[in-house]
């Protein structure tokens, strides 16, 4: 690129860079082939490749980018590329701990095995509920339990008998009393009334009353027996039922195992459903009663053979293929480590281990988790937990209610399942350095830095892949195609956006923003496909709805409420620029900036600084000017200059040094008292040296001066004078480019201060010469004149009186 | 039982360790199948309070395994705590089923009573005592006598019920067999299958299957097995995996004692066993 003239406005060709898409071949985006990540990332796809091949504990990956930047779309990609080499990891399934309930006991599976085992176990209980109840109902049971029966029985009805004949020899009637047994006199088979019996021969009343006291005893000892012959009866038959379950119940269990006899831990568990089984098998052949008697006894959940079911926690399926990628879009403590649900039986939140529900740590178990950061950090306790589940390798299903005390319900421990996870927490850089900065865990488990660019260098290739981008966005959002004048656009746009037209943005929200809305404009204008003018309509419109403020601005400089002037000259008085930037829109504004000088102690007074309303930067921008001036013109005398800027009519913050060489070239026209021009306005910081410097949002600020002078309508003389640095980031607006091609507006390239003061003063800045001065009558030589002229006056005044009580200009 | 009489009502006793569900429901289903209305009857032991005017009278209380002496409040709250858990059980079991039923305490002779509330058709249901120690008790076989010895039709159910589902038995040894009919009736109404054990001529099984299809009942689902002769031994043979739900047979068919051989059958198979009368 050759040099800038600076006395000569740039040529139209440097305010715009148009796109280049000579190297691709398409009519509309449609025939794009799709773009899964963005490339011309090499650092962060570096980054990202060796975490997710890094099996060493901690190696976990950040990743961070611009907001807007959507980098978990290019994460995303590339972390499906690696899981898609890694073999399926396990299932998870928890099963009834039928020793400690409340510790359900976790199995880990062959990939895709835990529905079959689920559905085994299901199968093996449906055909139980069936054979065990026919077994017991069968000939032979009922046989062998009624020959125990029968033997107790009669061994019990012995006894009995012989005391009835007994007690019916002595004529003595056995009673059934609501709770017990008792005795009475009988007579012709009928109990003797009180009254009756009392009235009987003492003799006699004496005879049974001593019968029934030696019936009592015999009584006594025979329903004492009692309870022994039942037990006696109740174990023989407890056997006999355990011996029929046993048989009942083998080959099913053996069936079952056998399918699952390379797993251990699931033999183990079919083992343990079978021994439960024989001690419970009055579930499956009394299951009402023994439902009724459970519902009296306590609080159950769902049915009685609940106990013996799978919970499949997590499951691969035939179509998945490697390892899974899951993000998890809403990180709650439960939504990521699981959580044990509760139902309300009896007024009374009870629950068991088919109410362990899987998080999104179990889910992505083998694979990688993605969690935007932001989400993370303002979900109570999820960070907390996620480190926990780094450190331990293993994840613990926590209770929230627990953690937070609100409830001291029946809950679970369900066994820790290991966890082999990559975690991949995305989001912008400023949480990033937040929170590695105030948490030292986060290097701890976060080893890896994936650090997206916000924009990428223009060149043929990345303009091509912002065009399958925008292909990209509008297929899967269901938008019209663009046509190439359309993707032109957009990509163009994308360098105004990273203000810089050899760079474009990857801020891929605005981009689909844009994408979105030129297809709106493009329905409204009944068309199929959508074009640069639509593009150009919905750049326009986004402005439009975001320019009420800068709107009103420009109208108080129309009706000089703010005064600003674009033509004539002044002296100590110039047109800066600056930017506001309000929930995304930023805009230029021309500010009129002023100096005043008299003799003084070499101090320039910020005046912004002086009532709080200037920042740091601009502040130093300010003291800047004094290492100017000083090394340029007070070389063998002290400084005797009082100096103030201030910046006319703000009434708000002033913050950045932009300002610093329009300051510098309003000192020196006061202290050269050279007017400067009005139709020029001016950006740029300035070093110590003079070197004019790069400044941000240039384009806004040519632009905010351009619409002011159109407004009042262009002169042809009017224009901004820019840091020459900032050439390179023109993307100016088409009216602008079309103004100064037109020769109506310019923007000048300014290297230097002297070459800027040249251009406002029309008078030559003027070098040294051979004699160590500035030629006559050049600004240089008028401010170095001017300032001896203060330190002679301030010598002068300094033997009579302070310097600060010293006269103004 | 006259051959296609009609029966009035079921009489549950619901005293003596009868007030169980399973029992209850057993009468109920009864009373379903046949169309009949279920009256439980409570047996109050009358003489029970006033032998608390006897001192030397005491009770031998099962909870606590001592002899306490008789209270004549205490005895006469119990039996009305035990009445009422009784109804509560079968307003509960018959409401499930949505069949009309009838609670009535009832105090005096067992016998009197049955002999004045029962008649031909109706059917007296008797529980198993759980315990041996009821069966010898005054009441019990006093109601098992009475039961026994009246018009009525018996049924006998075992404390333990091994099913509820499954063919009604029917022991058949005459032509015109009451069991026959009463058995056809409910395997109708179940839609159970009819198994006929007979015992006689050849003939007589053809005609017992014939006389079954005349009720309604289709062939697939009446079995006749052929037993040698109507010992409770020859029934148990007849019903070798018949799987039955129920077994009927006339009073007298096996002899004398119905009480005996309906209370060994039903403890042998775990079934209840309904004696009818001729």
């Amino acid at each position: 690129m050759p040099p800038l003239d600076p006395a000569s406005p740039l040529p139209p060709e440097r305010l715009y860079r148009p796109a280049d898409l000579t190297a691709l071949s398409f009519a509309t985006t449609e025939e794009l082939a799709p773009l899964r990540e963005l490339v011309d990332q090499p650092r962060a796809h570096e980054a990202i490749r060796f975490g997710t091949e890094m099996g060493v504990r901690g190696f976990n990956i950040f990743a961070i980018g611009a907001i807007g930047a959507h980098i978990q779309g290019s994460v995303r990609a590339l972390l499906d590329d690696a899981a898609g080499k890694r073999p399926k990891p396990s299932d998870w399934v928890y099963v009834n701990n039928f020793v400690t309930p409340h510790r359900p006991v976790a199995i880990s599976l062959p990939p895709g095995r835990a529905p079959a085992l689920d559905k085994a176990v299901d199968d093996l209980i449906d055909d139980l509920k069936v054979s065990l109840p026919g077994a017991f109902e069968s000939e032979d049971y009922q046989k062998r339990r009624s020959a125990i029966e029968q033997q107790i029985r009669g061994r019990n009805e012995h006894a009995f008998s012989a005391l009835r004949d007994k007690a019916t020899a002595k004529g003595i009637a056995i009673l059934r009393t609501p709770m017990g047994f008792a005795m009475a006199p009988m007579k012709d088979g009928q109990v003797v009334p009180p009254a009756e019996f009392n009235a009987w021969p003492a003799e006699q009343r004496h005879a049974v009353q001593t019968a029934i006291e030696e019936l009592e005893k015999d009584l006594e000892e025979t329903l004492r027996a009692l309870p022994r012959l039942e037990r006696e009866q109740r174990d023989a038959v407890r056997e006999l039922d355990r011996e029929t379950a046993r048989f009942a119940i083998a080959q099913p269990i053996e069936d079952c195992k056998s399918r699952f006899a390379d797993l251990p831990k699931v033999v183990q568990h079919l083992e343990a459903i079978q021994a439960d089984i024989l001690e419970n098998v009055a579930l499956f052949i009394n299951p009402q009663a023994t439902g009724e008697e459970a519902a009296l006894g306590g609080m159950r959940l769902g049915s009685l053979f609940d106990r013996y079911e799978v919970n499949v926690l997590v499951t691969r399926t035939d179509g998945e293929a490697g390892a899974p990628v899951i993000e998890d879009v809403h990180p709650t403590l439960s939504n990521l480590v699981g959580r044990i649900e509760h139902l309300a039986v009896q007024g009374a939140l009870v629950t068991n281990f088919r109410l362990i529900k899987a998080g999104s740590l179990h889910r992505a178990n083998g694979g990688a988790l993605m969690i935007d950061l932001r989400n993370l950090l303002t979900e109570p306790l999820s960070w907390a937990a996620l480190k926990r589940a780094l450190l331990r390798q293993e994840i613990v299903i926590e209770d929230v209610a627990r953690f937070m005390g609100m409830t001291t319900t029946v809950t679970l421990e369900p066994d820790p399942i290991p966890l082999d996870v990559k975690v991949v927490l995305f989001g912008d850089r400023m949480l990033y350095y937040m929170l590695a900065s105030l948490d030292p865990d986060t290097a701890q488990h976060f080893k890896v830095l994936a650090d997206f660019d916000d924009d990428v260098d223009r060149s043929p290739a990345s303009e091509a892949m912002i065009a399958r981008l925008i292909g990209s966005i509008a297929a899967g959002a269901g938008l019209k195609p663009l046509d190439r004048g359309g993707v032109a656009r957009v990509i163009e746009h994308a360098a105004r956006l990273a203000d810089d037209a050899s760079k474009l943005t990857l801020l891929v929200e605005s981009i689909h923003d844009l994408v979105a809305e030129a297809s709106y404009c493009a329905g409204q204008g009944g068309r199929g496909v959508v074009t640069r003018v639509d593009v150009e309509q919905a750049i326009a419109q986004q402005r439009r709805r975001a320019s009420r403020v800068e709107e009103r601005g420009r109208e108080m400089i129309l009706r000089d409420i703010a005064l600003i002037a674009t033509t004539g000259s002044r002296v100590g008085q110039i047109n800066g620029l600056s930017v506001l930037s309000l929930a995304g829109h930023a805009f230029g504004q021309p500010t009129r900036i002023t100096s005043r000088v008299r003799p003084g102690a070499g101090r320039i007074v910020d005046i912004e600084r002086e009532v709080e309303l200037g920042g740091p930067i601009h502040s130093k921008g300010v003291l800047i000017l004094s290492g100017f001036l000083g090394g340029r013109y007070a070389l063998d005398t002290p400084m005797s200059l009082y100096a103030s800027l201030v910046f006319e009519q703000s009434y708000g913050g002033v913050e950045g040094d932009s300002a610093s060489s329009a300051e510098l070239y309003a000192l020196l026209s006061v202290l050269a008292e050279v007017p400067l021009r009005q139709d020029l306005a001016v950006t740029g910081s300035v070093d110590q040296h003079g070197r004019v410097q790069a400044i941000g949002g240039v384009n806004e600020k040519i632009e905010g001066f351009f619409d002011v002078c159109a407004a009042r309508g262009l002169t042809g003389t009017q224009g901004v004078l820019i840091p020459e640095s900032n050439a390179q980031h023109l993307m100016l607006r088409a009216d602008v480019v079309e103004a100064c091609a037109a020769g109506r507006f310019a923007v000048f390239p300014v290297r230097t201060i002297d070459q800027g003061i040249q251009l406002l003063t029309g008078r030559a800045a003027g070098e040294r010469g051979g004699d160590g001065k500035y030629p006559e009558g050049s600004v240089n030589r008028l401010v170095e004149d001017r300032l001896a002229a203060f330190a002679k006056a301030r010598q002068a005044f300094g033997r009579d009186a302070p310097p600060e009580a010293s006269g103004g200009t | 039982m006259a051959a296609g009489s009609q029966h009035h009502q079921v009489i549950l006793d619901l005293h003596h360790g009868a007030a169980e569900r399973a029992i209850i429901r057993a009468a109920a289903e009864l009373a379903q199948l046949l169309g009949l209305a279920l009256h439980g009857v409570f047996l109050e032991e009358e003489a029970l309070p006033e032998l608390a005017e006897l001192p030397f009278i005491r009770e031998f209380r099962l909870a606590t395994g001592a002899w306490h002496k008789l209270d004549r409040e205490r005895i006469a709250d119990e039996q009305r705590a035990a009445a009422s858990e009784a109804q509560r059980l079968l307003d509960e079991v018959a409401g499930a089923l949505g069949i009309v039923r009838l609670f009535e305490v009832v105090s005096g002779d067992p016998a009197l009573f049955i002999a004045a509330t029962s008649q031909a058709g109706d059917i007296i249901v008797v529980a198993q005592p759980r315990l041996p120690a009821e069966r010898l008790v005054h009441a019990t076989t006093h109601w098992l006598e009475a039961a026994h010895g009246c018009a009525a039709s018996v049924m006998l159910v075992p404390q333990a019920l091994v099913r509820r589902q499954g063919p009604v038995a029917a022991v058949v040894c005459a032509r015109s067999d009451p069991a026959l009919h009463i058995a056809a009736r409910i395997a109708a109404a179940a839609g159970e299958t009819l198994l006929l054990l007979v015992s006689g001529p050849p003939e007589l099984a053809s005609d017992a299957a014939a006389q079954a299809r005349a009720t309604g009942l289709p062939s697939q689902r009446i079995v006749v097995r052929s037993i040698p002769g109507v010992t409770p031994e020859d029934v148990l043979q007849g019903l070798d995996a018949g799987n039955e739900r129920l077994v009927v047979l006339a009073r007298g068919a096996c002899g004398v004692d119905d009480a005996a051989v309906s209370s060994h059958i039903a403890a042998s198979r775990g079934v209840p066993v309904l004696v009818v009368e001729p």
